[in-house]
This record gives structure tokens, C-alpha cells and sequence, in this order.
């Protein structure tokens, strides 16, 4: 600490209660020939990051018009802005506001005024956080973030609007044929400026990007329905549809650096800048579509029903562009029947149900199968280079689904429902690993090489607890599992922190089996694939066999290699659900809902960038290290060297160090609500108004010792610098006219 | 008409308008082809897409990518190279974190640095197979001649010889590890790999030895030499490869076999009497200075990777970021800027270094070669006249001992530095064969300071009988090296012969010792049995 003992808490500095406002309004009404919508709304929000503000303004209008007696047309249309200000992310960027907040050194005042900016920069380093009474500057030039949030700009803001118009004629009782036009517009623009004077914008002595972002999807649908009764008992409902989109993708940027002062930014403003850059991106996909369902039902007591689709994928080569899947289902309601009369008193309803469907999943990239060069700049030359390997044998990815369950009401007021699922992917598009000797651009190649295999329970009790003239109290309770497995795969994808692996559970956790800390030296041990223990030495950056008998002397030289690796745990939770309380007293009503979710295990890179061995600030894991023979700690934390983080903490490698157990309970929302008497609305001419007041996210209860358990960053249980889910109070007012 | 008929009516033409419409909107939709990217075959179809796919190869030398966040770092020739050889020797200081696991050798085989550096140069490599195939085949077309196929060739595996060597600094053990080089170099592919099956077949090829990947390296220098032309206009003289520039570069690999006549039989195609190429019209500046002040146009750059204020390799790559004021990542390490054998007096003290106490008052000495600061438009030098000059008075003085050759070639490159003539050596400086030597490696040091040749030479050198660089116990390896931690204003003194022991705390460590070798790395033995068998010793 300095001599003014300076303990800054940059929480305090960089996060806030933020305080959030919207409304919204919306007027209908019509006669039998035209009905109309109209609503509009605004919020207003701002996030718990210092610079964080959203802010939307919506739009929608439709117009319904008979034109004759079988004809009726009509549009609507969906328009909206938004503009999203900050925060700043970017999971290892030294400006994101979590990685950043976290290592602010702890010892250092936020502002200093004696610099030119206000803030405490470093006048030698000037991109860092200044150094106070330190002697160094911190680590990796990491910049005062407050400044940041504060003066560098990072703004989105976004236009929508979504016309859509339709034709439906009615040739025939029961048959209807309809044509929609339809059409998704955005407009986005995304602007990042990085001031000069410190942290990032400093090497460039100050930058301006500018995105803009257009994307186009129109839609053709024609669709003819016919649903009929005959006979009073049967019903039929057919469909055929034929649908056509295609998505259009523009992207055009302007880049300024070296400005010729700060007072110029954020926006781009002529002649204040000495480089300019320019860049832009254009792309395209379609999808086709031919769909036929019949359903059939008897009486409302047997249902059974087909379908078949046939789609065409622009993304997919020519010969395998087309692909067909079927689909079917059945319910029988057997309280209908007549042996069910005895307990229909006790069992009012009872339904069986099962379905099976296939489908195709288009999401798969633009022109994966084609083998592509693309445009590239040496200095000042421009070039193309081999980007892309294709696969023209690639073809649609499917998926299957089955669900088989029952529906059942006892009383009229309780129901349950429990069903089993099943859904198996097939012929997956993955990014196939390709050895990076072979020069295969990105080492990928898109192969339709996997099969993953999900299936679960799924249960649902619910109804009224209690209900008198006063008072109710209606409550349901829902349960999940979920299973899930790699069941065909070429060969192992490995990534920093996660594997995709044949047998294993979609995205394993995976690394290092870590065996805490040899007491005697503070060396962290592993164990290897042949069950030995080593430990690393940090001064020769080697592993040693470790003998439990002798501890104090590094063993036989050994090693720690990938072979050694194993799974982790799996990143997908193996239940899930909600606990919904619903309850009313006269006028008052009030929600109380949880949600729970677990058997999954999470990677905590952020508690491991916290534990890294370079001049920043880290956790209070530290203080548990192992420090002398006398002072060892809690044994899970070893020795610390400066720079030498990358070894002992194993930064580059998944570690059972970091993982931790993910099941969580939260109180997802508690609210309070209050209607107005009737006799008090009907004064003022309104229909009803409500007053509320809102908790959300008041609490967690996990033994996760991250800000959140439900927090990934870079993929499904890897967490990695991400911001918390806010807690949210809010007060509100409903008013229908 | 009626109601009934006017309702068929209405419903034939919708009918007719949908069938009418099914198979155009089916082709709009479906019948797509990029507009942001060439076909393969395209890519060779033109005269002008030709270049294109040319200078693709020199932008896969220039930039490829980083593990894990696909950022430009200038893998493996846009400043990557010289930034690792820096940092694997002991003459130039990392100074902040960011250097920390290749400076102190903790790395291991997921390390991103030497994962780069394997992807990305195989990733050129497999580019530049790609595009001779592509070459021939557009000069079989008749798109482009013959001669013009030849010359991108020459171009090409110009850059092929280039990316191999580089690889065997890294990866394999240098050229007299084995008495007939029969240990492992790396994987040698020389033909295009562009699908599964290609993948498949490539697959089980394994590691070529040292003496096969030095053969494929000379067989592609030679056809370089031998179909490329001796100059360009303005910096592509410098950017593009010339025969000058293979030739130059012929004398490094010739140097580290050990094969010293033919060093001397291809310096002489360079060097003549007075010291210039008669090949290109190399020859050094005036000044040491000359090559980085203006080092798209000088007459001494044989070969710079070309980067450009749009196009370079940005502020985590960039050496006129690293090097600088700019980020303060590597400095001068005491160990050369006090050598005694870097005069005080030397021009190179004052043109090309600086002094800047910006980032610490303790990190005081700053390599001043990349002057464009923030606009990393510097350009990589890759091979510079200076070396072939030594390179060839190193070959002369091992084959013949101190002779006036030998010692003139020397001078050339000491004495613009060095202008005294009382400091000049003359051939009575050298009482014998190892006093010369030892004055060319050090002056080897001096000259390519920042520039990536450390490493270079330690590894060549590590199986040297007398000239090996010291390491642990005096014996071949990796030397000492000075923590960023301890240094203080006191430890710098220029040409004072002392660095005080206690600021070098960063251990020697010996040729056996794995971190010898950049471990092969996991992403390649995650995904290729045969060299997942084929590791570097102790990895």
C-alpha cells in the first residue's frame, strides 16, 4: 500500500444499480369488414456496467380487410430501433470491463489529478493503469478501466422493420388458400471508437470502426388448408404449403486511426484522421420448401396425423441439395371412452400421446462444400489465397424425434403430465479436424461426421392448491432430464478446455487430472494416464515423479502429455426445471417462481486468470497458496513465481483444478401485484389497472464459486470473464382502456 | 358472372400463377454461388487471377493466424519469426508478460507460439503447392507462358524453402546432430492438399529426416535461382523473391549443414570484388542505419516480408509495436549492449538503438529498427547482403583460416559501423583461426540485433565442436539469460564486458534438455497418429 493507504475496490467504480423504465401502449378495433392493431412501446435501460444502456422504441401495425365475401387481405407491419451502449467485451481483450475489473491493482486510486485526463494512467506506460507507488506499472499493459467504460464508445443500433402482406381467398367451405409476402430488414450499426491517450486506442493513437450491417430475408408462402367435420364425429385438417426465402447478408466498414484529436471521436468526421481503412463483405442463402400434413381425428378421442416435407438448401451441393422427411402422430384420449365413466369423477382427463418426427437443420454456413479462395492484402498487394476446402459430398444433417407420454387431469384440478423424448442427430456437420502438417486451410473440413443422441423425462405437475372466494394459491412444478451422447464421431476434436468424443457426453470437459499440492516443495501434481503422480518444477518447467515417502526430492524425470488428458465431466446439465407459485388475495396477486438446474460441471477460467503469476491484482484464492514447508497452505493452492502462471497454473490446458460442480436454485422472479377496484377504474373510464412491484434474480444457492453458474462466454460450461446476470427490482403499472 | 364462378375463377389463376412461379423461385433461392469468394479452379483462370493466387502465398508468409482467437500476429514471416528467434536467444529482453513462456521456455505443446508457427507455415506451404499445380495448369491452358508458370514457381518455393527451414529451427535438432542428418526433420509434402481423400493419403507420411527436408529445400532454392529474375521495380525488388535473394538465401542453408565450400561457391555468384552482386546490384548502404530507414527501397534488403499501414500485423504482432515506446514488449539485453565487443564507438549504438525510459527507468536500451510506430507498416527483414558477407567471411575463415578474404569481408559489414581505424581490424587483429571466428559470430550479433538471427545461430551452432554457444556448465544449449524483474539502470553499460550474475537469473539449460525443440504440437498429434509417435524427445 502507498502512505494515503490507498485500497481501491474497482467494483464500486465500474458497477451500479441501474435503474430501468418502459412502457408500452396499444389500441385495437374494427367492424366486421376491417380490424386494425396498432401498439407502440419504449424501454429504457441501463445495465449494472457503468457505460451499459439499452434502449428500444417498437412499432406494430395490421390491417385485416374483407374484400369479398371469400376474400379477405391484409398487412402488418413490425418496425423497431434499438441502441445498445457498451459495456466493452471480449473474453481475453484487455479492455473487457470483467477481465480488466479484475486485475485493476487493488493498491491504486482510480483518478489522479494531476494527469491531463483525470484518471490514474501511467505517464511512462502510458496504455496501463498508472502504478501508483509501485514500482512497476501492471502486467499486459492492462488499461484503467474506468477510463475506458467512461471514454471509449462501443455502440450498436439497430432498425427493423418486418412488412408482411397476405391474400386469402375461400373458394369452398373449409378450404382456404393464401398467399404471403413477407420481408425482414436490418439495418445495423456498430460503432467502436478507442480514444488515444491510454489503453487500447493508444497504439493506434486513436481508432474509429464503423459496421454496417444489412440483412435482407424475404418469404413466399402459399399455403392451402382444408378443415372439415363430417358426420359430427370426424375431423380432418389438411395443409400443403410451398415456401421460398432467401437471406441476403452486406457488411460495410470504415476504419480511421491516428486521429488528429480526440475531440473529433467517436464518430467518423472527414480530414481528422491520418489512416483510413475500408472493408465489406457480401453473402447469400436460400432454403425451399414443400410441405404436406394431414391430420385426422375421431370424435376428439383417437388423433393421428402425417406430414412430409421435402427442402432444398442452397448451402448443400446440387446433388444432395434436396432432402425428404417424414413425420407422424397419434393421441388417444382415453377418458372419452366409455369404460373410463367410473373414475372420470376422480380422473377427468387422460390422454396418450406419441410422435415421431424428422427433420433437416440448415444451419450449417454458406458454401461449405465449395472449395474457395478468398480476397487477401500483402502490404500493399492485393492477392487471393486458398481459404476454404470443400466437401461436395456433404448433405443434409437430420435429426429424429420420438416423445411418448400421457396427459392427465384429476379433479379438474390437478394435472399431470409425464413424457419421455428422444431426439438423434444424424450426419452432422462438423468442422473436421484435419492435421495441421497437411496445411488444410483452418485444419477443418466440414463433414457430415457425427451422431448425438439426446433423450429425457420430462414431468409437469400443476393446478390449484387452495381456492375460496378470496384467496387461491395455484402452483406447478416441472422436471427435466436430459441425457445426452456422442454416439459416432471420426476421431476425437479436442479444444482448450472441451472435447468431442465418441461415448462422451456433447462438449466434455477435458484436461489434467490435478492432484493438488506437493507440501513439501508447493509444486502442483497431476496424475498421469498410468495412474503415477508428478509434479511440476517450476524452474525447469519439467515433470518428476512424486513419491509420497519422499516428497521433499524430485523422483525420476517423468512428463505431462496430452495422452494424459481424460474427460471431465459433462457441460450439459442432467436436470432442469421450475417451481411456478401463483397466488391471489382479493385484489393482490403475487408470483413466485425458482428454477433449479445441475449435474453439470463448469469450467472456472475466470478463477484461473485470477490466479495468474503476473503484477495484477488475483483472487483471494492466493492467499491459501503454499508459501514454505511451515506455511503450506491449504494444499490446493501451489507456489507462485512471477511469470510462471502459464506452468503452474497450466493456462494453455484444461484442468480438473478449475472445474467445479454447476447445479444451482434461484429465485428466478418475485413479484406483487395490485388491481385497482372496478368501482374506482370504471370512475376514471379505464378497463383495469394494475400496479406491480418485481424481484428477479434475487438469489442463487450453488456451491459454484464463480458470480454465476448459468455465465459461459466462449462455449457451454466454460466460463470465461463473463458478466453476472443482473438482480433486477422493478415497479410497475398496467392500464387497459 | 356468378359467385361460384368467380370463386374458381380466382382460384385458377392463383393455382396457375404458383405452379408457374414453383420452379423459377426454386432456382432464385437455390442456384447460389459465393460473390465474396473464387472458385478453385477460377482462381487460375485469368492472366490477373494468376498474381492474385502469387501474391496469396507471400500474404500466407506475411499473416496467418493465432490459435484460439484467429488475430493476425504475423505468423510465420510477417514478424513472427524474428519476435520467437529474438526471444529463444539471450541478446534481446523480454521485458513485459507477453513474451514470458518462449523468453523463460516454459512452453509445452498446446503453447500458442510454437502452435503458430507450425500451423501457419504449413498452412503457407500447403498454399503454395496448391498454386504451382495451378500455375502449370493455367500455363498448360495457355492463360498465362511457360515462362510466367516458372517464374511464380520460382516465386513459391522460394517461400517453401523459406517455411521448412524455418521449421527445422523450431522443431528439429540442427544438420550435424546426426553424421548423415538421418534424424527427424518435419513432414515434406510438395503436392497440393485439397480434399478428404487427398488428407487421408498425406496423412501417413510422417516426419522426412534432416537430410531430406535440407534436399527439398535446396532442390526448390535452385529452381528459384534458376527461373526468377535478378531484379523488380521499386520494393518489389525488396518483397518479391529475385534469383539474388535465393542465392542469398542459399548461403544461410549451406551454412547450417556445415557445408562450407558450397557457401563460398554460391557467395561468389553474389559477392565480387568490391563487394556487390553483380545479380540484382546488392550491396550494402552506406550506412548501418540505410536497410530500416528506407526498407522498401535500399540496396541492401534481399528479402523483406512487405507490411503496410492497412495490412500488417497488427498491435499483437507488429514489430514497430513490440520493439518500441509503442508496447515495450522486448528490449536490449544487457548481455550484448554491454558487451565488450560492441564498441562504445560503434554507429550501430546510436543509429540503430535508442535510449527510452517510458516504460521503466530500468528498461533503458531499445533496438530502434522499426521506426513506424504505430502504423506497423515496417517491413520484416527477412535476409539482408550484411549476412550473406558474413555468411561467406564465416565459410572462408573455416575453410581457409585468416586470410585477407576472409577479414575484408568482415570489415565490410563492421566498418561503416565502426569507422575508427584504430578500432578496424586488419588481418595482423587475428593470431589465429578461432579469434577470426569468434569475431564474425559476435559481429553477427551485433549487426542482426532484433532481427531474429539468436536463435538462428545457437541452434546451428549447438553441435559446433568449438563454436557452440555456452550454456549450462560451459556446455552446448540454451544460455542464461537476464529476468525482466532484475535489471535496474545500473545494469546497463555499454561495451563495460560485465553483466552483473545477479540480474541473469534465467537458467541456462543444455541441447538435451526437451525445451531444446518446440514440442510438435498437440493439435497435430491430436489428429495424426504417425507423428503423434514421431514427438521430439522428452515431450
Amino acid at each position: 500500500m502507498d502512505d494515503k493507504g490507498t485500497d481501491t475496490n474497482w467494483n464500486d467504480y465500474v458497477f451500479r444499480t441501474a435503474f430501468q423504465h418502459s412502457h408500452a401502449l396499444s389500441v385495437s378495433g374494427g367492424t366486421d369488414e376491417t380490424q386494425y392493431y396498432i401498439s407502440g412501446g419504449y424501454s429504457n435501460q441501463e445495465g449494472i456496467v457503468i457505460n451499459n444502456k439499452f434502449e428500444r422504441y417498437t412499432f406494430n401495425a395490421s390491417v385485416d380487410q374483407k374484400l369479398l365475401k371469400f376474400m379477405k387481405a391484409g398487412f402488418s407491419l413490425n418496425a423497431s430501433y434499438q441502441k445498445n451502449t457498451g459495456p466493452i467485451k471480449g473474453t481475453n481483450s484487455i479492455s473487457d470491463n470483467m477481465y480488466a475489473t479484475t486485475r485493476m491493482l487493488p493498491n491504486v486510486a482510480v483518478y489522479d489529478k494531476t494527469h491531463p485526463t483525470g484518471y490514474n494512467i501511467d505517464v511512462a506506460s502510458p496504455k496501463s493503469l498508472g502504478r501508483g507507488a509501485n514500482l512497476l506499472p501492471i502486467d499486459l499493459t492492462v488499461p484503467n478501466i474506468v477510463w475506458v467504460l467512461k471514454n471509449n464508445t462501443q455502440e450498436n443500433e439497430s432498425y427493423r422493420l418486418m412488412p408482411t402482406g397476405y391474400v386469402e381467398i375461400n373458394p369452398l367451405k373449409g378450404l382456404s388458400l393464401k398467399t404471403v409476402v413477407g420481408a425482414d430488414i436490418s439495418l445495423l450499426d456498430n460503432v467502436y471508437a478507442w480514444l488515444p491517450d491510454t489503453g487500447d486506442g493508444y497504439g493506434y493513437n486513436g481508432l474509429i470502426s464503423e459496421t454496417n450491417y444489412t440483412r435482407k430475408r424475404w418469404t413466399l408462402q402459399n399455403i392451402a388448408s382444408y378443415v372439415r367435420t363430417f358426420h359430427e364425429k370426424h375431423n380432418i385438417d389438411l395443409t400443403a404449403v410451398t415456401e421460398w426465402s432467401k437471406y441476403e447478408y452486406r457488411n460495410v466498414n470504415a476504419g480511421a486511426r491516428d486521429m488528429s484529436s480526440s475531440f473529433f471521436m467517436p464518430y467518423i468526421i472527414s480530414n481528422t484522421y491520418n489512416t483510413q481503412s475500408s472493408g465489406g463483405d457480401y453473402t447469400y442463402n436460400g432454403i425451399a420448401s414443400y410441405i404436406f400434413r394431414a391430420n385426422y381425428n375421431y370424435n376428439s378421442t383417437y388423433y393421428i396425423g402425417g406430414s412430409i416435407r421435402r427442402d432444398g438448401l442452397s448451402r448443400l451441393p446440387e446433388n444432395n441439395r434436396w432432402g425428404t422427411f417424414y413425420g407422424g402422430s397419434f393421441a388417444v384420449r382415453l377418458s372419452q371412452m366409455d369404460f373410463w365413466t367410473g373414475i372420470k369423477d376422480v380422473v377427468s382427463d387422460f390422454r396418450l400421446r406419441g410422435s415421431y418426427a424428422e427433420v433437416g437443420n440448415d444451419d450449417i454456413g454458406n458454401f461449405t462444400y465449395l472449395d474457395t479462395f478468398t480476397a487477401q492484402l500483402y502490404g500493399s498487394q492485393t492477392g487471393i489465397s486458398y481459404y476454404q476446402t470443400g466437401n461436395p459430398a456433404l448433405k443434409w444433417e437430420k435429426q429424429n424425434i420420438y416423445d411418448l407420454g400421457f396427459d392427465l387431469s384429476l379433479y379438474n384440478r390437478v394435472n399431470f403430465t409425464a413424457a419421455y423424448w428422444s431426439k438423434k442427430n444424424s450426419d452432422i456437420v462438423l468442422d473436421s479436424p484435419t492435421p495441421p502438417s497437411l496445411g488444410i486451410p483452418w485444419n477443418v473440413i466440414s463433414r457430415n461426421i457425427g451422431a448425438v443422441e439426446n433423450h429425457g423425462l420430462e414431468f409437469e405437475l400443476g393446478g390449484t392448491v387452495y381456492r375460496n372466494k378470496n384467496f387461491s394459491y395455484a402452483a406447478s412444478l416441472n422436471f427435466s432430464t436430459q441425457y445426452n451422447k456422442v454416439t459416432e464421431l471420426l476421431s476425437d476434436m479436442t479444444y482448450e478446455h472441451y472435447i468431442i468424443r465418441k461415448g462422451e457426453s456433447m462438449r466434455s470437459l477435458y484436461g489434467y487430472i490435478y492432484e493438488g499440492v506437493n507440501m513439501a516443495n508447493g509444486y502442483p501434481m497431476y496424475r498421469k494416464a498410468d495412474g503415477t503422480i508428478v509434479q511440476g518444477n517450476p524452474n525447469d518447467s519439467k515433470y518428476y515423479v512424486y513419491d509420497a515417502a519422499n516428497p521433499g526430492t524430485l523422483g525420476a524425470a517423468s512428463s505431462l502429455i496430452a495422452a494424459d488428458k481424460v474427460v471431465l465431466g459433462n457441460t450439459i446439465p442432467k436436470w432442469f426445471g421450475g417451481f411456478d407459485n401463483n397466488l391471489k388475495y382479493k385484489n393482490f396477486d403475487m408470483n413466485i417462481f425458482f428454477r433449479f438446474s445441475g449435474g453439470n460441471k463448469i469450467a472456472n477460467v475466470t478463477r484461473r486468470d485470477m490466479m495468474n503469476m503476473y503484477f495484477q491484482n488475483n483472487g483471494t484464492e492466493i492467499l491459501d497458496r503454499w508459501q514454505s514447508k511451515e506455511n503450506p497452505g491449504n494444499g490446493k493452492v501451489p507456489i507462485i513465481i512471477y511469470n510462471k502462471g502459464s506452468f503452474l497454473n497450466l493456462e494453455a490446458d484444461g484442468s480438473s483444478r478449475w472445474v467445479e460442480d454447476g447445479d444451482f436454485l434461484k429465485l428466478q422472479n418475485i413479484s406483487l401485484g395490485y388491481t385497482l377496484p372496478k368501482t374506482l377504474t370504471e370512475r376514471l373510464t379505464l378497463n383495469q389497472v394494475r400496479v406491480y412491484a418485481q424481484a428477479q434474480n434475487l438469489f442463487t444457492i450453488t456451491k459454484y464459486t464463480g458470480l454465476d453458474p448459468e455465465v459461459y462466454t466462449t462455449t457451454l460450461g466454460v466460463d470465461w470473464n463473463g458478466n453476472p446476470q443482473q438482480r433486477s427490482f422493478t415497479f410497475g403499472l398496467n392500464v387497459v382502456f | 358472372m356468378k359467385r361460384n364462378n368467380i370463386k374458381y375463377f380466382a382460384a385458377g389463376i392463383i393455382t396457375f400463377a404458383l405452379a408457374t412461379t414453383f420452379s423459377s423461385c426454386d432456382d432464385e433461392v437455390l442456384d447460389l454461388m459465393p460473390a465474396n469468394s473464387v472458385g478453385y479452379t477460377d482462381a487460375f483462370s485469368t492472366e490477373k487471377l494468376c498474381e492474385l493466387s502469387m501474391v496469396g502465398c507471400y500474404d500466407a508468409a506475411q499473416s496467418g493466424y493465432y490459435p484460439g482467437n484467429n488475430q493476425r500476429r504475423g505468423y510465420p514471416f510477417g514478424a513472427a519469426s524474428i519476435e520467437q528467434g529474438d526471444m529463444r536467444g539471450e541478446d534481446m529482453l523480454n521485458v513485459q508478460a507477453f513474451f514470458a513462456v518462449t523468453y523463460g521456455s516454459t512452453y509445452g505443446s498446446s503453447s500458442p507460439n510454437g502452435q503458430a508457427m507450425w500451423e501457419c507455415t504449413y498452412q503457407m506451404i500447403n498454399k503454395i503447392n496448391i498454386c504451382i499445380e495451378g500455375f502449370k495448369l493455367a500455363a498448360s491452358k495457355g492463360v498465362i507462358t511457360e515462362a510466367k508458370a516458372k517464374e511464380y514457381e520460382g516465386e513459391a518455393r522460394f517461400l517453401r524453402a523459406l517455411g521448412f527451414h524455418e521449421l527445422l529451427l523450431h522443431f528439429s535438432y540442427p544438420y550435424a546432430h546426426t553424421a548423415d542428418a538421418s534424424h527427424f526433420g518435419v513432414p515434406v509434402n510438395t503436392t497440393p492438399i485439397n480434399s478428404i481423400e487427398t488428407v487421408e493419403a498425406a496423412k501417413s507420411a510422417g516426419r522426412a529426416t534432416v537430410a531430406q527436408t535440407y534436399k527439398q529445400i535446396l532442390e526448390d532454392l535452385d529452381y528459384a535461382e534458376a527461373n526468377l529474375p535478378a531484379t523488380r521495380s521499386g520494393g518489389l525488388k525488396i518483397s518479391r523473391a529475385t534469383s539474388g535473394a535465393a542465392i542469398g538465401l542459399k548461403t544461410r542453408i549451406y551454412q547450417h549443414m556445415g557445408k562450407w565450400d558450397k557457401v563460398i561457391s554460391e557467395s561468389q555468384k553474389i559477392v565480387d570484388a568490391t563487394f556487390k552482386s553483380p545479380i540484382g546490384g546488392y550491396a550494402l548502404t552506406a550506412e548501418p542505419s540505410g536497410p530500416f530507414t528506407n526498407n522498401s527501397g535500399n540496396t541492401e534488403s534481399m528479402f523483406s516480408i512487405e507490411n503496410s499501414e492497412l495490412d500488417n500485423c497488427t498491435v499483437n504482432g507488429s514489430l514497430s509495436q513490440f520493439y518500441t515506446k509503442v508496447r515495450s514488449l522486448i528490449c536490449m539485453s544487457p548481455i550484448i549492449y554491454n558487451a565488450s565487443f560492441w564498441l562504445a564507438s560503434d554507429k550501430r549504438r546510436t543509429q540503430l538503438v535508442v535510449y527510452n525510459t517510458s516504460y521503466t527507468a530500468r528498461h533503458a536500451y531499445w533496438v530502434d529498427k522499426y521506426k513506424t510506430y504505430e502504423k506497423m507498416a515496417d517491413w520484416a527483414p527477412i535476409l539482408r547482403y550484411a549476412e550473406v558477407l558474413l555468411n561467406y567471411a564465416e565459410a572462408e575463415a573455416r575453410t581457409n583460416g585468416v586470410t585477407q578474404k576472409a577479414v575484408d569481408l568482415l570489415n565490410q559489414v563492421r566498418n561503416r559501423a565502426v569507422t575508427t581505424t584504430a578500432d578496424q581490424y586488419t588481418i595482423n587483429s587475428f593470431s589465429d583461426t578461432k579469434s577470426l571466428m569468434t569475431a564474425i559470430l559476435n559481429e553477427r550479433r551485433i549487426e542482426f540485433l532484433g532481427e531474429g538471427r539468436r536463435w538462428a545461430d545457437i541452434h546451428r551452432l549447438a553441435k559446433d565442436p568449438v563454436y557452440y554457444v555456452k550454456a549450462l556448465n560451459d556446455a552446448p544449449g540454451v544460455p542464461a539469460k537476464v529476468a525482466t524483474g532484475n535489471v535496474t539502470a545500473a545494469s546497463w553499460n555499454a561495451a563495460s564486458g560485465t553483466v552483473p550474475s545477479s540480474i541473469i537469473t534465467i537458467a541456462a539449460y543444455s541441447y538435451d534438455d526437451r525445451r531444446f525443440l518446440f514440442p510438435i504440437p498437440d493439435s497435430e498429434t491430436n489428429t495424426n497418429e504417425k507423428l503423434k509417435t514421431q514427438q521430439n524427445p522428452g515431450w
